[in-house]
């Protein structure tokens, strides 16, 4: 084993049959995957993107061994690596269209030459505030600077054995906890994610992993699948972001698992900003020792060198806990997180509004057993009357650019928005429209 | 346990909160997840604890996933058929 920094994972090299990743069926090929097979088809993606020129390539791997090889080779052809928030086709298009090529696969058969250290940079493209999409850009250092911070801070509660996630690899937790650090410390890493709950017993069985990274919306369920004391090959340790964990869910794995249940909550923008182990430590969060925390306002307000030049705001009411920690109080604006995914109200609006049948959308958030999304629209003259027809369509509009997870799942149709008197649109009144029945769609 | 496509379609209606769908708007054979219906892998799950719950089926011992159960009105139908009422779980 022995950690190497990113930058260095090339020119140090690992010996060539040092594991680097694993596949769950093994009828899928020999396993595990080894070093020189990872320098090999890094080499092949930064052969090919040389060739080809230009400065900004789009990663559109949904294969995670793909997504790693590339992710470097692109670095070594000295690219700006631009990482989808999906693969939805026009995510993809959209993307493509600011960039100067596209690596969807790697290969085989390159010859890997010694590398001197990386550097370079990486944008993870995900949904901004205001409604359009944004790149968050992370340095190589920056990066090496996170997998060092997790590997100080949670490494002694790893044993030896591969990662594992539920988690999407494409997304800056899975990125980092299933590929970037698993690399760096030299554990192997499972290639395919493992939210299914017959392939999640499966891969603790066969593999016997340090850890796995998952999120609130995998660690809830799981246990009402699968009965826990029947596994064999629990972690060393579970981790859990992307949104909170409640106490009751972390407690069922906590108890199974000799690390306990490490949650970690930061964003794309800032990288992990503080832990916790809620059975250990109660609910308040213990910030990385690289972080520097202010409170304005109600808000966090986070520098770090992982979050970039300035500092940052966070979206999170927070308030300063005794001991250098702080206790999070709720979201403050209009980005939600859905089943850990990011979900920005105002661009889920605007591609509604886009669309020729619409005048005017917005969506709320529906609280309930499983929070879900209600979308509303205004209709103009000239749309259909057909219920079916309309929600089927405004739902494929919207997949072409949003995943599952964000498409809303409830429609309403009225004559007009229901906004207050003093002229304000509130997610209450938005919601009471979802009380009653879906009814007719009003004319325009 | 037996229980029909119309029914299963509509458990499916009720379980995932599908406001706009009727049973007959869903086909035995059309793909549930990563096609028309817009169902997540977050939806897999719910209706796996769902269908444990209320059909005693145990999807997560068998050997191919929730998914390949999963795929199809048709396949869950046939899952159900086949699988045997073992006393339920306690869930934690």
């Amino acid at each position: 084993m022995g950690f190497l920094p990113l930058c260095q994972l090339f020119r140090e090299a690992r010996a060539p049959d040092h594991p680097v990743a694993l596949r769950l069926d093994p009828a899928a090929g020999p396993a595990p995957r080894t070093w020189a097979e990872f320098a090999a088809a890094a080499a092949w993606a930064a052969d090919g993107s040389r060739r080809a020129g230009g400065r900004r390539w789009v990663l559109a791997c949904p294969d995670a061994w793909d997504f790693a090889a590339g992710l470097f080779g692109l670095l070594q052809a000295g690219r700006t690596v631009v990482l989808p928030p999906n693969f939805q086709p026009e995510t993809l298009r959209g993307l493509e269209r600011e960039a100067d090529g596209v690596l969807r696969e790697t290969r085989a058969g390159a010859v890997a030459a010694p590398v001197p250290a990386l550097e370079g940079s990486v944008e993870f493209w995900t949904s901004g505030s205001t409604g359009e999409p944004k790149g968050v850009p992370r340095s190589l250092a920056q990066l090496d600077a996170e997998v060092a911070m997790l590997e100080r801070t949670f490494g002694h509660l790893m044993p030896d054995g591969p990662m594992v996630g539920t988690v999407p690899h494409h997304h800056i937790y899975g990125c980092l906890f299933r590929l970037l650090w698993p690399l760096a410390a030299g554990r192997p890493f499972l290639t395919e994610p493992v939210g299914d709950p017959a392939e999640f017993r499966r891969a603790l069985a066969r593999l016997r992993p340090a850890a796995v990274a998952a999120s609130p919306a995998h660690l809830s369920r799981l246990p009402q699948l699968l009965d826990l004391d029947t596994l064999s090959g629990l972690p060393g340790v579970v981790f859990s972001s992307g949104g909170p964990l409640a106490s009751a869910d972390a407690a069922v794995w906590a108890r199974r698992v000799p690390g306990g249940v490490a949650e970690v909550y930061g964003s794309t923008e800032t990288g992990g900003i503080a832990w916790r182990r809620q059975e250990q430590d109660g609910p308040d969060w213990t910030p990385f020792a690289d972080v520097a925390l202010a409170f304005q306002a109600g808000a966090l307000v986070v520098t770090s060198f992982r979050a970039g030049p300035e500092p940052l705001r966070m979206e999170d009411a927070a308030q300063a806990v005794p001991g250098g920690r702080f206790r999070l109080l709720g979201r403050l604006d209009r980005t939600i997180k859905l089943e850990e995914k990011r979900i920005s109200l105002p661009e889920l609006e605007q591609a509604l509004e886009a669309h020729p049948w619409v005048a005017r959308a917005a969506v709320v958030l529906l609280e309930g057993i499983r929070p879900t999304l209600g979308a509303v629209a205004v209709l103009k003259p000239g749309a259909p009357a057909e219920r079916a027809l309309l929600v089927g369509t405004l739902r494929a509009h919207l997949a072409l650019r949003f995943e599952g997870m964000a498409l809303p799942k409830r429609w309403r149709f009225p004559k007009e928005l229901p906004y207050d008197g003093r002229g304000k649109l509130t997610p209450q009144a938005l919601a009471r429209l979802f009380q009653a029945e879906p009814g007719r769609p009003a004319p325009p | 346990m037996v229980i029909t496509p119309l029914e299963m379609k509509q458990f499916i209606i009720d379980t995932l909160g599908l406001e706009d769908l009727t049973p007959e708007a869903i086909g035995d054979e059309e793909p549930l997840f990563d096609g028309g219906l817009g169902l997540d892998s977050v939806d897999a799950l719910e209706l796996g604890i769902a269908l444990r719950k209320r059909f005693r089926v145990e999807a997560a011992d068998q050997d191919p996933a929730l998914k390949d159960h999963f795929r199809t009105v048709g396949s869950l139908v046939a899952f159900v058929a086949g699988s045997g009422q073992g006393p339920l779980e306690a869930g934690t």
